[in-house]
């Protein structure tokens, strides 16, 4: 088989002993043979030149650390969010700006689909001027079909007179969470999972249909393709049977252009069988699909006020704080995990819940200390500088939530935790001077997924309304660079692998129109992205 | 269709005992219990504890799903509304740090299920220092604060003066709940006995809420006789949503259970349980000067000030 060079404008390698190339060298099963320019390519025998890259700027394909198999599926509803965004389809959806808006959108879609429910999803009314949302609107849309629109926190909906019927729902409801009007009538806003289950399953539209079908796989690669991903975690799966299956037959089509790394729902499963489920899915990891990681949840969300505060707790709003495990029971399964080599995933946001697990990982390592574990604290996003030196000291990786800096630090910053925590949170400078290992993520679907966003946010930490929170923790450009490269490859333990343009690694790229250097920090995210290459194949966003 | 499907769901802090109460329930003949275990994050290994019965048990990932994202909790519910035709019963082992009123609210929403009483299992030996515990004490609060009974086990191993104290824990944060020590045909009854709704913790689900409802403890010193107390409730109905306590009238029998609820008011031949007194009635209303009034009415010697919720 003959290898493959491709050339490019520029080719930023990532690794330190040859920051920068021009040609690069692929075997025919996806492996690098040579980085260099022109004149290192030669001697090499029979060789295939591809030049449609020579003006274009090749990475490393991106890694996405922390992102969720939804981002596939939740597109078969209809997009209501507040910011622009763009479908696996590559349909490229406005945000919603006002009432008339979103019932024109739903319209459309109810016309689209002919009969049946109409779904949408996204909806923030927080960015909706006037009157909240409610099932009269909704009316508007449709008075004889089901209606319901997901709010983007997914703990509210709001839906139509029609589906509030097939929930039995009427002026007499007294259930919590089944909001009335003054009046008495039903508002058609439903708070909460309970309220929200009788609409939920009546229109199709329970957690189950945003579950990782194949088509839901397929889509999560379109995503990826387009912001120039290879590999990409789903950072909470059951991982039963049939989603295995479904996971292995998908991705085992030659055209699937994306590694993916799911990781245990340590909660799933009784405790004491995490581990030997764990490793019984390592073996099975295949080169597209890379198991044996567990995750485990600890708290709920910051925005949502779920999340475990420290003194002095929320700014502003309720603290509705949530252990999804209790924290004794969280100290015995990361010991039990520790102790059986298993690598862990720890959902932390608020400084409660990093400060339990990180008591929980003390005790474990004290116990039995494990080189290289490479336990990562997930989202960590309010972790201050006294836990950051404790999870240096632990040898922790920290996977930093840097995306809320713009799509919620200004909801941080005026209601939920104040300006001071606000400016020092997602503190990936510290974490950089502290030595801890650094990735940053977008947690699709709830986020973008879009890398270069990502370390956009990281490198200027600006919020929507251009708010600049903690200059100081803001990291450069190539420190950004590296943490959706070979950082997050390093949380997965896959930098041996990937990551980095080096000899022997897959020749797995983002293959960009722009050169993030040229466009410098402050236009990072406008860096347009061509698609990828994978396994030395290239792939087009949208050709698929 | 078939007739709405019973739930009781079980709470309580890791160790309290659920999965021993549980069990209990289970060696009981005669009814077909669907058990759904929310239970995996702790350290019991309650499935285990758990097979080998007649029951049906549905394994439920454990966790606020809409936090994970999983979608463990809807689809256990759908799983057990699948098999309504086969099961009497579904009872809920919630996870150690569930709050009852999270998983209550399916319950109660779906017109397929039907909202039977939330237990909340305490161990006395340990509920003080749970409820201190600055982690998880807002946890354990809302367990028992959510509960229609609280069942206090180990009570054959528990001192008395642990059981006493643990009772007055529980009445002081839930006075309405009927609290019992063994699985008798008190608790069965309890069991049978629909959520009620109208309790302090699910009329004030958050703190901030909480403020918008006053509850008040009125001593009947002394006692009047029924048909004046009766008399003096009807005139308060409206204004008080909740009124609940044993009372020991002038010539009658024996105490029996008041409670005033939805403006209907019952009296039931009753003994008070471990932790109640008589003649002390729990009273809750938004209107914390409605409260006042009935109290006056009442009791003319001074009561306990009012508090809010």
């Amino acid at each position: 088989m003959i290898p493959t060079v491709f050339s490019a404008r520029r080719i930023i390698t990532m690794d330190p002993s040859r920051p920068e190339a021009t040609h690069v060298m692929v075997s025919h099963d996806g492996r690098i043979l040579a980085v260099g320019g022109p004149e290192d390519m030669q001697d090499r025998g029979e060789l295939h030149h591809d030049d449609r890259f020579a003006d274009k700027v090749l990475m490393p394909g991106f890694v996405e650390g922390h992102a969720h198999m939804m981002e596939g599926s939740v597109w078969r509803f209809t997009y209501l969010g507040h910011y622009d965004r763009v479908a696996p389809d590559g349909r490229r959806w406005q945000g919603i700006t006002s009432t008339n808006a979103l019932v024109q959108r739903l319209r459309d879609r109810a016309a689209e689909l002919g009969d049946g429910p109409v779904v949408g999803w996204g909806f923030d009314p927080l960015f909706v001027p006037g009157d909240r949302l409610s099932r009269l609107d909704l009316d508007r849309v449709s008075t004889t079909r089901p209606v319901v629109v997901l709010h983007s926190n997914m703990h509210l909906l709001t839906a139509n007179s029609v589906a509030l019927d097939l929930a039995g729902y009427d002026e007499n409801t007294d259930v919590p969470g089944v909001i009335h009007t003054e009046d008495g009538e039903l508002h058609g806003e439903l708070h909460e999972m309970g309220a929200m289950f009788p609409v939920m399953r009546r229109v199709g539209a329970s957690f189950r249909a945003m579950g990782g079908d194949p088509e839901a796989i397929w889509n999560f690669a379109r995503s990826a393709c387009r912001a120039g991903v290879t590999t990409s975690t789903d950072l909470l799966n059951e991982l039963g049977d049939e989603v295995l299956a479904d996971l292995f037959a998908t991705t085992a089509d030659a055209g699937y252009p994306l590694r993916l790394v799911p990781m245990l729902s340590a909660l799933a499963l009784p405790p004491e069988a995490v581990a030997a489920r764990a490793k019984e899915l390592r073996a099975q990891s295949t080169d597209r699909v890379r198991l044996g990681g567990v995750k485990i949840v600890t708290d709920g969300s910051i925005q949502g006020f779920t999340a475990q505060l420290l003194a002095p707790g929320y700014h502003r709003g309720t603290d509705n704080g949530i252990w999804n495990i209790a924290p004794e029971a969280l100290n015995v399964l990361v010991d039990d995990l520790n102790r059986q080599g298993i690598q862990m995933h720890i959902h932390v946001n608020g400084d409660g819940a990093s400060l339990a697990a990180i008591e929980a990982l003390e005790a474990a390592l004290a116990g039995h200390f494990r080189p290289d574990h490479r336990h990562v604290l997930q989202h960590c996003q309010m972790a201050d500088r006294a836990q950051l030196r404790r999870i240096a000291a632990l040898q922790c990786c920290v996977n930093l939530f840097a995306n809320h800096l713009y799509y919620f630090g200004d909801k941080h910053y005026e209601i939920t935790i104040g300006p001071e925590r606000a400016c020092r949170m997602n503190p990936c400078a510290s974490a950089l001077e502290m030595g801890i290992p650094l990735a940053i993520h977008s947690d699709a679907p709830i986020t973008p997924l879009a890398p270069l966003v990502t370390a956009w946010c990281a490198v200027n930490r600006l919020t929507d309304s251009g708010r600049q929170l903690g200059t100081s923790e803001r990291i450069p450009l190539d420190a950004a660079l590296y943490a959706i490269t070979l950082g997050a490859a390093h949380t997965l333990k896959l930098d041996a692998e990937l990551g980095s343009v080096e000899v022997g690694k897959r020749a797995d790229f983002a293959v960009l129109e722009d050169d993030p250097h040229a466009l410098g920090p402050e236009h990072l995210r406008e860096v347009r992205v061509w698609g990828t290459v994978f396994g030395g194949t290239p792939v087009a966003a949208g050709s698929f | 269709m078939a007739a709405a499907l019973p739930v009781n769901l079980l709470c309580g802090y890791l160790g309290a005992g659920k999965t021993t109460l549980l069990n209990r329930l289970l060696d009981r003949q005669g009814e077909r219990i669907l058990v759904m275990v929310n239970d995996f994050g702790d350290i019991a290994v309650d499935a285990a504890l758990i097979a080998g019965r007649s029951a049906d048990t549905i394994q439920l990932s454990n966790g606020c799903i809409c936090c994970s994202m999983g979608g463990g909790l809807f689809d256990a519910f759908e799983r057990a509304l699948s098999l309504r035709d086969r099961v009497d019963r579904l009872v809920i082992e919630a996870s150690g740090v569930a709050e009852p009123r999270r998983l209550a609210s399916f319950a109660l929403a779906e017109p397929e299920l039907d909202c039977r009483a939330v237990v909340a299992v305490a161990d006395p030996q340990s509920l003080a220092e749970r409820l201190t515990d600055p982690r998880i004490g807002r946890v354990a609060e809302s367990q028992i604060r959510g509960a229609d009974a609280v069942f206090l086990s180990r009570a054959d191993i528990a001192g008395r003066a642990a059981l006493r104290r643990a009772a007055r824990l529980v009445a002081r944060l839930n006075p309405l709940a009927s609290q019992h020590l063994a699985p008798d045909g008190g608790f069965t009854q309890a069991l049978a006995a629909p959520h009620d709704g109208r309790s302090l913790a699910a009329l004030a689900p958050n703190p901030d809420h909480g403020r918008l409802f006053a509850s008040r403890t009125i001593g009947l010193v002394p006692p009047p006789d029924r048909q004046q107390l009766v008399a003096i409730i009807d005139r308060h109905r409206r204004a008080v949503h909740r009124l609940k306590g044993y009372v020991l009238l002038p010539g009658s029998d024996g105490p029996q259970l008041l409670q005033l609820a939805g403006g209907v008011l019952s009296l039931d031949p009753a003994a008070p349980s471990e932790g109640m007194v008589a003649n002390r009635l729990v009273a809750i209303s938004p209107d914390a000067d409605a409260l006042a009034q009935l109290a006056a009415d009442l009791a003319p010697a001074p009561s306990c000030a009012a508090r809010p919720g």
